[in-house]
């Protein structure tokens, strides 16, 4: 029943791998060419032992021997070059190919996708998942062709001396492949061992390095030096067992190769004494011998890899079978006019719902802010208004048309969206400011909006203006900076519709009034929906909503909302009751 | 990362061979191990040499039953020393990593703030998990290489036994492998750092594309998105490319070296035998020896390489070592009737970069067992301020003192243990939530004190919903949690540690307004008597304190209570306005 299970798991995993790679646009080509080099090289390889043979065997006539001998030597240097070539080659069009399937597939995914999934665990799948498959193909899959045809050739050239010395070669092979199987296969768990003990220790260190005004400012050095000693002990043990692994491995393959060679000696002597073996054939018959060993053990050394690159090829395969976003399917939008209105709208994160027929009104054309406890579901409601989630019932119309008629493309294109993260991209100011922008505005439109959100200043100090490169992540920048770029992005784009997350958040008390004031000023007539959380950015709004638990409290103008609806007056006052 | 380059480059000026040597002086080294490992090492050789003697035997037919007897107890005799060398080195380096990372653990735990900000927390992690491994190989690295060399020495003495015309013909190669392996070092440089740059520099593209997802979505970006994203890939490929034509240039020159010996052995070899100046089977015997001379060779010319590459390795260990470090017990203790002591700063200028004062000639005071706000814009200064109070950053000039106690002559612990600190993201570690409240303590803590701090933070009821309650695991950073827990957690943490002095810089941005006004006021209740600084936006949390201070770029601007504030600083004024509550205010005067 359980060897059942796993078998059929491991079933679809290849199946699933098979049919990643026929979707990945392999290197086909260059994977022939690559094979028929092996191939060369082979044969080359045997006639090269055998004139060596022939000379350790003393026969050292110039034309017969050594010239030839010479003419190998170089032809394998030249060929074994250019099959490492190729295998690079190969193994780098194959991390291309692969990796721009995946992120085209990636970036197609519903934001849902990311959300359930850890940001880091997806880069590595783009980054080191994606170089473990390639190697699992170039260094598992295809030498299962390249052994197979060097033993064969091996094998016939022995068999050519003596058939029965061939059977007798073949017969003494499986004792030393399976020991060297099992070995690696043991250093292969203790390696993992190794491997996650180091993650645990650098994770732990990580966490602790990134945070260490926190441990000063707490005074727990003593105690953090303390559990970090203990991490440490357990990544040296798990070192000592590599130790003891890795050292017994030695004399064990030792002893597994000397009964092999006597099994080898002692056929070829018989043969060797016989004169059935001349001595130029039983040196290269003991060297093709130590050969084919060479490359069976070397192959069951990979074979063991395959089980830590099948992870990687289940996270990858994973995200191919995922569904894609169609962002092209319905009406091109033009421009959003008209309010937005939310009829009998239902969504669910899982089994828990949030909204439950919810309808709503957005008036057009002016400022709405929607209010409520954390948990509300107000980010939410902006995500839905941008298509960013399917419904799970209901519409929402705007200007009357459903919104989900139009192509998802040209809809959330036309809206604004500024989202609670800021985001900033390595790169100048302008940049950041351009990206995403179908257009080119001068300078002084910059200038503009800079001067509109407040930041103008800050650019014309920096010297080289806005090609100042803002760092990681804009990490050179502070949270109220990051917002005003932010911010003066979507006013580039001249929405006709801006939902705002928060973006005013992280700025003063006097940036936040200039902020608002220029938004205000740009977007007169059309419509404006954010979420605030302060008594301060509430004041900018005309008409306010407020949630709680996923239903519409209250809606209305906002002075009559202000002095009605509890959770705003609280709000707004809870200050002076405090005196 | 590139920043992190130049860091090290900067280093290598001030490194002193003398980093090399007191590296090794700081904890005691586990010489009999590496001593054991060399004495195998070198008998080895020995067994070695007999081996090849069988070999050359066995190629020759010689197949006689003591031939077979000899070769197959030596091959085993031969594995059991390497394993014992093995063991005894690699537990030597295992020792003195463990030893060598732990001193290094403490020493980034007792790094000055600035110190930390200037080397990065990413350096100083691969620090302690991969510089110190390599900076621990040196010694054993040393050892093998003398074993090497004598290993190599004894070779080629036995090979000139046989054949010294031969032998010096080999000679003339040396040059050749020198040469050889100047390049490929020079090209497995290169190669590296291009391979290594290339991947860092896809992965921070992706690390920061794949986190702003939202945004890409929300502006419909897809197609600019999957542009950028492989043109990114394109930059790895080229790399890769690179990658491939210089490793196989470097892996063609070894083989090409060892291709001449070959060549040479056979064409002078050849001749030789033919002029009877050699038996007929000497090539055998002859490349046999040769083999052993290149393996020595080229065991001496890892280790060499391995041994420079531990360099960088060494001096940023080295170089951090020797770096200031604070050492939280050094100075005055502190007196016991702290509470009762203002906080007064005394013309205090500071600056993260010289130049730029963040703050700036700064003298104000902070009464005791009050509550105190800060006010200011963006870049005042205000949460600097907080920790240079902490000492977490010493001033450029001027004092802090506490009563009569100057806050840099006191002892760095006790000082911090008194002051509490709540910023606006405050980070947990992974482990669960109990472990996370009762962090700062040293010794045991009751349940009931752990409950009752999370009570104050208003945590409990949500802990209490949690699968394990108190025993849930909080993920690493707290990811587990909402922002507004992990807020919740982290002030529990603080008020555990009961602390005289309290300070939070917009602790309550996190939560929504009326948790945080609720949390805010048990907090002040609770602190009765004590004093606690505020840095707040929220003016309805301002004008609830006993005393106010503005900040403006680093100077203060202005002091006193709300009703006096009201009068002397119009900044205040307009900060009230803004937020309306000047305006309720007004109204409700009305």
């Amino acid at each position: 029943m359980e060897t059942n299970a796993i078998f059929r798991k491991n079933y679809g995993s290849f199946r699933r791998f098979f049919s990643m790679l026929g979707k990945a646009d392999l290197p086909y080509l260059w994977i022939i060419g690559y094979l028929a080099a092996s191939a060369v090289i082979a044969n080359v390889g045997v006639s090269s032992t055998e004139y060596s043979a022939a000379l350790f065997a003393g026969n050292v006539g110039l034309t017969a021997v050594v010239l030839p001998y010479l003419f190998y030597q170089v032809l394998s240097l030249i060929l074994s070059s250019v099959s490492g070539l190729i295998n690079n080659l190969c193994t780098a069009r194959m991390d291309r190919n692969l990796r721009r399937m995946v992120w085209r597939k990636t970036v197609s995914l519903p934001l849902r996708f990311y959300e359930n999934n850890n940001p880091k665990e997806l880069l590595s799948r783009i980054t080191t998942d994606i170089s473990s498959i390639s190697s699992l193909v170039m260094k598992v899959f295809l030498p299962i062709f390249t052994t197979a045809y060097s033993s064969f050739v091996i094998l016939r050239k022995v068999s050519s001396y003596d058939g029965s010395l061939m059977w007798s070669l073949l017969a003494a092979l499986p004792v030393n492949i399976l020991i060297s199987f099992i070995l690696s296969r043991l250093q292969f768990g203790v390696q993992d061992l190794i491997n996650r003990r180091n993650a645990e220790l650098t994770a732990s260190v990580a966490e602790r390095t990134n945070n260490l005004m926190l441990i000063k400012s707490m005074g727990t050095e003593a105690k953090e030096a303390g559990t970090g000693g203990e991490r440490m002990k357990a990544s040296y043990r798990a070192a000592g067992m590599n130790i003891w692994v890795t050292g017994m491995a030695l004399p064990i393959r030792a002893i597994a190769s000397v009964l092999q060679t006597i099994v080898i000696i002692l056929v070829g002597r018989g043969f060797y004494a016989s004169g059935a073996l001349s001595l130029t054939e039983w040196i290269a018959y003991y060297g093709f011998a130590v050969q084919l060993t060479n490359i069976l053990s070397a192959y069951c050394g990979y074979w063991t890899s395959f089980k830590s690159a099948q992870g990687a090829v289940d996270r990858v395969s994973e995200i191919m079978d995922e569904r894609s976003e169609d962002l092209d399917a319905g009406d091109a939008m033009d421009s959003p006019t008209g309010g937005i209105h939310f009829e009998k709208v239902a969504f669910s994160f899982g089994a828990e719902p949030l909204f439950q027929g919810l309808d709503l009104d957005i008036p057009a054309g002016r400022i709405t802010a929607v209010v409520g406890p954390s948990g509300s579901g107000k980010t939410t409601l902006l995500n839905l208004i941008d298509r960013l989630y399917p419904l799970d019932g209901g519409a929402i119309r705007i200007g009357g048309k459903d919104t989900s008629d139009y192509s998802l493309a040209s809809f959330r294109r036309t809206l604004g969206y500024v989202t609670q993260e800021s985001v900033m991209y390595a790169g100048t100011i302008r940049d950041n400011l351009l990206h995403g922008l179908d257009r080119k505005p001068p300078d002084k439109e910059l200038d503009d909006v800079c001067a509109a959100v407040g930041i103008l200043e800050y650019v014309r100090r920096q010297p080289l203006g806005y090609d100042a490169p803002v760092g990681e992540s804009g990490a050179s920048l502070s949270g109220g900076q990051r917002q005003r770029f932010s911010v003066a992005r979507a006013l580039l784009k001249k929405p006709d519709c801006l939902l705002l997350d928060e973006a005013t958040a992280a700025m003063d008390i006097g940036g936040k009034a200039g902020v608002w004031a220029s938004i205000r000023q740009v977007m007169a007539g059309k419509t404006v929906v954010y979420v605030a959380h302060d008594a301060q950015t509430i004041r900018n709004a005309d008409y306010l909503i407020v949630l709680r638990d996923g239903r519409v409290e209250a809606a209305g103008e906002r002075e009559d909302i202000l002095a009605s609806d509890p959770y705003c007056r609280e709000m707004m006052e809870n200050g002076e009751e405090g005196r | 990362m590139k920043q992190n380059g130049r860091d090290r480059t900067q280093q290598k000026e001030k490194f002193s061979f003398r980093s090399y040597i007191t590296f090794y002086t700081r904890f005691p080294i586990p010489w009999w191990l590496f001593i054991g490992s060399l004495v195998f090492s070198l008998i080895n050789t020995e067994v070695f040499l007999a081996i090849s003697k069988y070999v050359i035997q066995i190629n020759k037919g010689e197949l006689y039953n003591d031939v077979i007897i000899g070769y197959s107890l030596l091959t085993v005799l031969n594995a059991v020393i390497a394993m014992l060398s093995n063991l005894c080195g690699e537990y030597g380096i295992q020792k003195v990593t463990l030893r060598a990372r732990k001193l290094l653990w403490d020493k980034i735990l007792h790094l000055p703030m600035r110190e930390v900000e200037r080397r990065q927390p990413s350096s100083l992690i691969s620090g302690v998990v991969n510089d110190i491994t390599q900076a621990s190989s040196v010694i054993y690295m040393i050892f093998s290489t003398v074993a090497s060399i004598y290993g190599f020495i004894r070779c080629c003495v036995e090979m000139a036994r046989f054949n010294a015309v031969l032998s010096a013909y080999m000679l003339l190669l040396v040059p050749l492998a020198v040469g050889v392996f100047a390049l490929v070092g020079q090209l497995q440089y290169h190669m590296m750092l291009r391979r290594y740059e290339s991947l860092n520099t896809m992965t921070e593209f992706f690390s920061e594309h794949i986190s702003a997802a939202k945004h890409v979505k929300a502006q419909a970006m897809e197609g600019l998105e999957i542009e950028e994203g492989l043109r990114a890939i394109d930059e790895r490929y080229k790399a890769d490319i690179y990658y491939a034509f210089m490793e196989v240039l470097q892996v063609f020159s070894n083989t090409l070296y060892t291709s001449i010996g070959k060549v040479a052995i056979a064409l002078f070899g050849s001749d030789m035998i033919r002029k009877g100046r050699m038996p007929d089977t000497g090539i055998n015997d002859f490349s046999t020896y040769k083999d052993r001379v290149d393996q020595y060779q080229a065991e001496v010319l890892t280790h060499y390489q391995t041994l420079k590459g531990t360099q960088g390795a060494m001096q940023y260990v080295g170089v951090l070592l020797d770096g200031p470090e604070e050492d939280p017990n050094a100075g005055y203790d502190l007196p016991g009737n702290l509470p009762e002591r203002d906080i007064v700063l005394d013309r205090v200028s500071f600056g993260y970069v010289p130049q730029q004062p963040v703050l700036h000639d700064l003298s104000l005071t902070i009464p005791a067992g009050k509550t105190t706000a800060i006010i200011g814009n963006n870049g005042s200064g205000k949460s600097t301020l907080l920790k240079l109070l902490q000492g977490i950053y010493p001033p450029d000039s001027g004092r802090i003192w506490l009563g009569k106690s100057a806050v840099d002559e006191v002892k760095l612990a006790q000082l911090r243990r008194r002051f509490g600190c709540v910023l606006q993201h405050n980070p947990l570690f992974s482990g669960t939530v109990r472990d996370n409240i009762a962090y700062g303590e040293t010794g045991e803590v009751s349940d009931e004190a752990v409950v009752q701090a999370a009570k104050l933070a208003d945590a409990d009821g949500f802990i209490r919903q949690l699968p394990q309650e108190y025993g849930s695991d909080v993920g690493m950073g707290g990811a587990l949690l909402s922002g507004g827990q992990r807020q919740r957690v982290a002030i529990a943490r603080t008020l555990l540690s009961d602390p005289d002095y309290l300070l939070m810089d917009e602790a309550g941005a996190s939560l929504d307004h009326k948790s945080d006004m609720t949390i805010y006021r048990t907090i002040r209740e609770h602190m009765k008597g004590r004093t606690i600084v505020v840095v707040a936006h929220d003016m309805r949390t301002v004008m609830e304190a006993d005393h106010i201070i503005v900040l403006n770029s680093g100077s203060l601007e202005a002091a006193g209570t709300h009703e006096e504030l009201l009068k002397t600083s119009s900044t205040y004024r307009a900060y009230l306005e803004l937020q309306g509550c000047g305006l309720a205010g007004e109204e409700a005067g009305r």
